[in-house]
């Protein structure tokens, strides 16, 4: 994501030229900006987090097919039979 | 072939009850994994054997779960390297599972989500679905996937912001819709939830 990726450089060189800044560029501007995506950004990761745990979650409340009980009766039989 | 111990059948029965309950969430840390439903059910199943046959070596009270969750991985990792999973697959089951569903108004978030999944490197994937859809601290997903704590936690935070980036780039268009589309559609879900909650 590139304003990920470009945050904490933009933040550093914010701090670095601040000194250098022109007039023109109020800093309050820059830093409602930068929020505001950070704040998407904060939205956008707790949206994916919130499907990927739809994602599992759904497969969790499938009901288990048959066959993962059988095979694991058929396991625990064979181990009785063979003590 | 691992030896079981000589065990108390009271013990063993409580192992078995114990392994039931934990198949949904091997059903769904397969699935998670490798994309494939079918492909998913043969590792889980594969696994559960592993960890009944094992069940002398599992240590009552420990975090049976992790126990189990790290015979699934392994077993995932040693299948792999087998080249049981190949590009190709790769290819198909993404296919698959586009074509499984046809009903047009089904959200198309879910799909989106897991073919970037898909795309992931194999650690960092399974890295995030232990921590972020698994319930596993840190340090719980370290000791299953047998690496440092600090490892893991960069592994997320880089799943995560490749996630963010293969979602918002438009990789992914199905039905015309763009991905951006499919976005505002986990945004929408997601407001949703958040509100009925």
């Amino acid at each position: 994501m590139p304003e990920l990726r470009l945050l904490p450089r933009s933040t550093e060189s914010h701090v670095l030229a601040s000194p250098k800044t022109p007039p023109d560029r109020p800093p309050l501007e820059k830093s409602e900006g930068r929020a505001a995506t950070v704040e998407e950004a904060r939205l956008r990761q707790q949206a994916i987090g919130y499907k990927l745990r739809q994602m599992f979650d759904d497969v969790v409340s499938e009901p288990v097919p048959d066959e993962f009980l059988d095979i694991l009766k058929q396991a625990d039989s064979a181990s009785r039979n063979g003590r | 072939m691992v030896k079981p111990h000589p065990t108390d059948p009271a013990v063993e029965a409580a192992f078995k009850a114990d392994l039931v309950k934990l198949i949904p969430h091997l059903r769904a840390f397969a699935r998670t994994l490798c994309g494939d439903a079918a492909q998913a059910d043969d590792l889980a199943q594969d696994a559960m054997l592993k960890a009944w046959d094992a069940r002398g070596s599992y240590q009552m009270g420990t975090n049976m779960k992790a126990w189990t969750f790290m015979i699934l991985r392994n077993q995932f990792y040693s299948e792999k390297r087998r080249s049981w999973r190949q590009s190709q697959l790769d290819q198909e089951a993404a296919e698959r599972t586009l074509v499984a569903i046809d009903d047009p108004s089904a959200p198309i978030a879910l799909d989106e989500l897991r073919l970037a999944l898909g795309d992931l490197p194999d650690e960092q994937r399974e890295a995030l679905i232990l921590v972020g859809a698994g319930g596993f601290a840190y340090e719980e997903a370290a000791e299953i996937c047998g690496c440092a704590v600090g490892t893991v936690k960069s592994r997320v935070s880089r799943a995560r912001r490749a996630l963010h980036g293969i979602l918002d780039s438009g990789g992914f268009t199905r039905d015309g819709k763009p991905a951006d589309q499919a976005m505002r559609s986990i945004l929408a879900d997601a407001d949703r939830m958040s509100g009925a909650r």
